[in-house]
């Protein structure tokens, strides 16, 4: 056998960040992860764990097998960071939180990728004089790859000081771990049918939202882009003002907080201009930007 | 080394089986050497549109289970093209007969062996789906210029995507240009401006295709069918990728076509206007 390393840990201050090598069978990454386990218990104890999976593809059986081993050592799996559809959708049956990604820490095989999340806040941090704004970094990605940033909303107070180079400045995503701050995610794809994009925080998304397609989001939606799909503003339940904004807008249907659209005027569709909408007094109301 | 490419849909009745069959005869006719394997286990079509249904002896899970010698034993060699080949699917199986990871490996296998390997995908997005794409290379989307297929092909891009399986290109059939001018239909741009991905072809709508479907003779053979010329383009920028002009051609000189029709002389369906 190889000597590569099947999985790899790295400690976070949200707890363990575990990558499991994407083309290893699963029954040698089981072998493998309790020999690990039990040679640093003591290290592991009663700390969370997120698992990046890449695009392996789990069955019900590879997770139930899974969380049983690590229920069983007292670990806590907080969730999951996947760019398999399959795969969130058997974590997210199971209750766990979901990330769409893939980071790539581990030693991955057969397809070599850069980490496609980066938290922008660290680089924020290494330009100094650059403020925390919702901006694409310059990650070099093939087109029409994942690419998923997390930004912090305020200030980082307490960034983490600049590491050396963008791979290592990967932390885990704030979704698979309690955010100490609200934050901003910036998804820079097109959202197809059947793909769902959830989000506590505030969602940014660089590119279509095709009919088929779902955005929830805790706080506010942006779409630089043509929003065709659904859209699902201010879930979370702090009276905070929640709006849906487009720059092409042409939802199937909107909801902000309790309120539901499927009724456009068309005044605002047909104007292919950007639409803000919002909720004032209990009631959906559009901006459009001319 | 061999390109696989895999022919898919997700909705079914959009010509994925059509396009299949005429891309791999229009490959073999450039002088390729190709394979077609007919990924619908239980359901195969492929082979009957080939006209090669009674030439099958051994099928894709005899080669998967090893209960033929090598891959060549159940190759049927087509009628027309010495270089062109197919891999037919089993009738009496199902799509749980075979494993992603089983057809990656045979994949690898057939890539070293030929030109091009096509691989015309089951309908909907289950195993028989993930099987057939799991060994290719790069993806056809075939859709109809109709709102189902074209949600349908944006789900299976997405899904191509998660599998890391990046540009598939798009083949829209069907295309009826006169229903289009009086927006009866989706144009070009509708489709492209949704699913945003290149273009590979246009098929126009043709009845010869159905003739040669039931013939079991590949229309891309036909010099004088309108779908079979939009078929040897497709071909002609599978094998150059910046033969991107005959497109153009093809889109320009569609309504010209119909004019022409109209106005006498040697319509599309073989007949004399009068």
């Amino acid at each position: 056998m190889s000597a590569r390393e099947v999985i790899s840990f790295k400690g976070t201050r949200h707890g363990i960040l575990m990558s499991i090598v994407e083309d290893e069978p699963f029954g040698r990454v089981m072998e493998e992860l309790s020999a690990k386990v039990e040679k640093d218990l003591p290290f592991f104890q009663g700390s969370s764990l997120s698992l990046d999976l890449g695009w392996r593809e789990m069955t019900e059986q590879d997770l139930n097998e899974l969380m049983t081993f690590l229920s069983e050592q007292k670990l806590k799996l907080m969730g999951i960071i996947s760019s398999s559809l399959a795969t969130r959708q058997i974590a997210e049956a199971r209750g766990l939180k979901v990330i769409i990604g893939r980071l790539g820490l581990a030693d991955h095989h057969g397809r070599t990728r850069t980490p496609t999340v980066t938290k922008l806040s660290e680089v924020a941090a290494s330009e100094a004089a650059a403020p925390p704004s919702v901006r694409p970094v310059s990650v070099p990605v093939p087109a029409a790859q994942t690419t998923v940033q997390t930004v912090a909303a305020s200030a980082p107070a307490e960034a983490p000081a600049p590491r050396t180079t963008a791979s290592v400045a990967v932390a885990v995503p704030a979704p698979v771990v309690q955010a100490p701050v609200e934050e901003t995610i910036l998804i820079k794809k097109t959202i197809r049918s059947g793909q769902s994009i959830e989000h506590h925080g505030n969602l940014v998304i660089y590119g279509d939202v095709n009919p088929g397609a779902e955005l929830k989001a805790g706080g506010d939606i942006i779409v630089i882009g043509t929003l065709r799909g659904i859209a699902q503003a201010g879930r979370k339940d702090n009276g905070d003002p929640a709006s849906i904004t487009a720059t092409r807008f042409l939802p199937t249907q909107i909801r902000i907080k309790d309120k539901i659209e499927e009724n456009f005027d068309r005044k605002i569709t047909k104007q292919n201009m950007p639409v803000t909408a919002t909720l004032s007094n209990g009631k959906i109301e559009y901006k459009i930007h001319f | 080394m061999g390109k696989v490419i895999v022919i898919t849909s997700g909705k079914g009745g959009v010509g994925k089986t059509t396009a299949s069959a005429n891309i791999g005869a229009g490959l073999a006719r450039e002088g390729k050497k190709v394979v077609l394997i007919d990924a619908d286990i239980g359901l195969r079509n492929l082979d009957l549109v080939m006209g090669l249904e009674n030439r099958i002896v051994f099928d894709l899970v005899d080669v998967v289970e090893k209960k033929c010698r090598s891959f060549r034993q159940a190759l049927i060699k087509d009628k027309r093209f010495a270089n062109l080949f197919l891999l037919p699917a089993a009738q009496s199986r199902d799509k749980n007969a075979v494993q992603p990871d089983q057809m990656k490996k045979l994949c690898d296998t057939l890539r070293d062996n030929f030109d091009f390997v096509i691989i015309d995908c089951p309908a909907g997005i289950e195993l028989g789906f993930q099987n057939a794409i799991a060994g290719a290379d790069e993806a056809i989307i075939v859709t109809n210029p109709e709102v189902s297929s074209v949600r349908d092909a944006d789900r299976v891009i997405g899904l191509l995507e998660a599998e890391d399986k990046t540009n598939p290109r798009l083949l829209i059939n069907r295309m009826r240009e006169n229903l289009v001018k009086k927006k009866q239909m989706l144009g070009v741009d509708a489709v492209t401006e949704i699913l945003g991905i290149d273009i590979i072809g246009i098929i126009p709508e043709d009845e010869k295709v159905l003739f040669s479907s039931n013939k079991g003779e590949p229309l891309v053979m036909d010099d004088s069918s309108r779908a079979g010329k939009a078929y040897r383009s497709v071909v002609r920028r599978l094998i150059d990728p910046n033969a991107t002009i005959e497109l153009q051609i093809e889109e320009n000189g569609l309504w010209a076509k119909l004019k022409r029709i109209f106005a006498g002389g040697n319509g599309v369906f073989g007949f004399k206007a009068q």
